[in-house]
């Protein structure tokens, strides 16, 4: 124990003047060399940009719609050009126009120009103009060697990349300069696809490199959240051409199609046309910048026939097979629409009315039913207020309460086959997507999940219901009415497709314009919607197109209808949905065959109707 | 004896005091030396973990345009374009040309594009390539 004693004292002082003398030196020395002291200039505070997230397909991470890319942006400095002086040791220093070449061939600009920058840089200009941005390593090795280039500043950029170019751009939308989502899913989960940006404090040499062992702070920037979309990209590529083939071929101005799944809700592909480039969005006009899908309203037209009648029924209130006349001046009704010349037999079916699209039918069948009743089964379909889809802009739609505001009474009839209040496109593929759905509307929604940088689950949309539109029964009844819209019989037979059951309804609505008391004359929006496999639904697709001057194409059956085909066989295919008629896949060779056949049997059913009017 | 004792511990305090102090020199020296060394290797781990963290963000970014590169070369409108240069336009198969197979390779049975196979002709067509008019777009 003594000895311990004795060896703490010796030891302990030792141990402790030693420490405290190298503290003593390295504070010293410290003093006099470091640059700290001598040059507080030399710190720096540094943010670090921040990702923002990306915006994924239904496929998942290989299958990007938008990225943000790490991009250089060269900015010249004149100034700094025509003072600098850039050698190589051992080499006389280089010329300025030297300097100027290279800069111009590398990024292959054209060499008179960038002179031109240098020579005569423009009055009242920032000091640095823009020269390029681009990703080019290569050039950019040789843009930032010292001993061939000065007076090039060099700036980090992240670049928003929209991979499809002008595809989806309506649902994606589009972000500022300052990476501030302006439009679309960018803008509406912009807190979430922004991230937090990080920073570093620290020191530099002389020669404006980072001292790394000074290193003060080093906050690490944390990526924005992913957004994965129920959009799948093939589909929504073949919706876009199938929507553009249709818009340049009818002659129609504008048109928007929605594809949903028909069990969830989820949207799977949403066009617009006109559409735009993202990276422009700033420069387009304003009518581009609208989403169809969702942020605009209008007449339906006859597509919400099959909603009156399914109101109807579901209440009790008729069957499919009530016969109704086809008296348009029944004393009865106060001015019924009209059929557009149509001469029906004098007695008609529910069924039959909207196989053949009959305003007078339905018209009365409106005004039966009253307008509160009509308006409550409107309501359950999800008319008149948002569908909560995550899309920045959406519409409620007009649809006036009765009991508040009363009804004139020719709106009795008119509301019934889909004049006289707004919809929006999701709103109208909503309440046929309960009608796939056995009644049940589940709320369409376009996000299928958002995860953090750290893999967290932000959001997650599973299917939810929206509300009970109408019983199973009812909406099994309505399939079975509206598979006779696309039969040789209907008014869509050439949405019919070989193999498929569809069931549908079109609807040509007469379009007002501003100025113009009543209806625009001759001009119309074509609308088809439709469900497929009508046995066991799987899909809804809703294509309209918006004629802005007179054509022969205006009903929905003719123009809409065949682009519905276009995509909706496309889509089967795509999602291998076996055909719940495989005896059309023998009975016609093509679909050539299939088509002519049809059109065969719709001319011969036509001209029945026709030869035996009463 | 007294006389001795005393003398000789006096001689051993000084030699004593002598190793002390040169203990204590060594122990500075030996200090300041570890110091230098360690303050050293630290500046350069942590040059290298510059240099380390700098090429991993260059090849973090090199990684992140490649793959961008790579996913706009496959987007459905580039596959086709890619497809037509070829002269080939490809439909989406009927569901009668599917053919689901099993692991062993045979076709499951019950299909009708197995029933139906040798009657139908391949959904692959040859077409005339019409280069596209589209401008190349550049960024600006």
């Amino acid at each position: 124990m003594a000895n311990w004693g004795d060896s703490t004292r010796f030891w302990g002082p030792v141990i402790l003047l030693g420490v405290l003398t190298v503290y003593a030196t390295q504070q010293l020395v410290r003093s006099h060399i470091d640059p700290e002291v001598s040059a507080p200039n030399y710190n720096f505070e540094r943010p670090v940009l921040a990702r923002r997230g990306s915006i994924y397909s239904s496929y998942g991470k290989s299958y990007p719609f938008v990225k943000s890319v790490p991009y250089w942006e060269y900015r010249l400095d004149p100034v700094a050009m025509t003072n600098a002086v850039v050698r190589r040791r051992g080499e006389p220093p280089r010329p300025m126009k030297a300097i100027v070449r290279t800069i111009a061939e590398a990024m292959k600009l054209d060499y008179r120009s960038v002179l031109d920058k240098v020579v005569n840089p423009p009055k009242n200009a920032p000091r640095s103009q823009f020269l390029c941005i681009s990703s080019d390593a290569d050039m950019h090795k040789i843009i930032a060697d010292s001993h061939l280039v000065r007076g090039v500043a060099i700036n980090d950029r992240q670049v928003r990349q929209y991979i499809h170019g002008r595809h989806l751009s309506h649902v994606l939308g589009s972000v500022n300069a300052d990476d501030i989502g302006s439009a679309g899913i960018e803008l509406r989960f912009n807190r979430e696809l922004t991230g937090t940006p990080g920073t570093i404090q620290g020191m530099r040499d002389a020669r404006g490199n980072e001292l790394y062992d000074k290193r003060k702070t080093s906050i690490p920037p944390i990526p924005g959240a992913d957004i994965y979309l129920t959009i799948d990209h093939n589909i929504q590529f073949e919706v876009e051409d199938a929507l553009k083939w249709g818009v340049r071929e009818y002659g129609a101005a504008e048109g928007w199609s929605i594809v949903m799944d028909a069990k969830t809700g989820a949207v799977l592909a949403m066009a617009s046309l006109p559409d735009f480039d993202p990276p422009s969005y700033g420069r387009i006009s304003e009518s581009a910048k609208i989403n169809r899908a969702c942020a605009f309203t209008y007449e339906p037209g006859s597509v919400m026939k099959v909603i009156t009648a399914a109101a109807a029924i579901d209440a009790g209130f008729i069957g499919p097979d009530r016969v109704y006349n086809t008296d348009r001046f029944d004393s009865r009704y106060y001015k019924l629409p009209g059929d557009a010349g149509h001469v029906w037999e004098p007695t008609m079916t529910i069924r039959d009315a909207i196989v053949h699209s009959s305003n007078i039918v339905i018209g009365k069948l409106g005004f039966d039913f009253g307008p509160s009743r009509l308006y409550a089964g409107m309501r359950k379909f999800g008319f008149g207020e948002k569908t909560g889809i995550e899309l920045p802009g959406e519409e409620f739609g007009i649809l006036i309460n009765p009991d508040k505001r009363r009804w004139d009474k020719a709106t009795w009839s008119r509301a019934a086959i889909g004049q006289a209040f707004t919809v929006t496109a999701i709103q109208l593929c909503s309440a046929y997507q309960a009608i796939a759905n056995d009644g049940m509307r589940m709320k369409p929604h376009i996000v299928n999940k958002i995860v953090a940088s750290d893999g967290k689950v932000l959001l997650k949309n599973e299917p939810t219901p929206a509300g009970r539109a109408i019983s199973a029964k009812t909406a099994k009844t309505m399939r079975e009415v509206m598979l006779g819209v696309a039969s040789p019989a209907g008014t869509a037979r050439r949405a019919a497709i070989r193999g498929y059951s569809v069931a549908g309804k079109t609807g040509t609505a007469q379009k007002h314009l501003p100025g113009i008391k009543g209806y625009a004359p001759g001009l119309f929006r074509a609308t088809f919607c439709g469900i497929t496999p009508a046995s066991d639904p799987k899909l809804v697709v809703l294509v309209t197109l918006d004629f802005n001057a007179k054509t022969q194409y205006h009903q929905g059956g003719n123009s809409s209808g065949p682009i519905f085909r276009r995509i909706a066989s496309t889509v089967l295919r795509y999602l291998r949905i076996p055909p719940d008629r495989p005896e059309e896949l023998e009975e016609f060779k093509d679909d050539d065959e299939y088509d002519r056949i049809m059109m065969e049997r719709a001319s011969k059913t036509k001209t029945s109707a026709i030869e035996n009017p009463q | 004896m007294k006389r001795n004792r005393k003398t000789t511990r006096r001689m051993s305090v000084m030699a004593a005091t002598t190793a002390r102090f040169g203990a204590i020199l060594l122990v500075f020296f030996l200090m300041v030396i570890f110091n230098i060394l360690s303050s050293n290797r630290c500046a350069h781990l942590l040059k290298q973990k510059g240099v380390l963290e700098r090429d991993l963000a260059r090849l973090d970014d090199a990684h992140l345009r490649e793959s961008t590169r790579w996913e706009a070369m496959k987007t459905p409108d580039n596959i086709e374009r890619a497809l037509l240069r070829h002269g080939l336009k490809m439909p989406m198969p009927r569901y009668d040309q599917n053919v689901y197979m099993n692991r062993d390779g045979r076709p499951r049975g019950g299909q009708l594009s197995v029933a139906k196979a040798g009657q139908r002709t391949t959904p692959t067509k040859s077409v005339k390539y019409v280069a596209p008019t589209v401008k190349r777009r550049t960024v600006r």
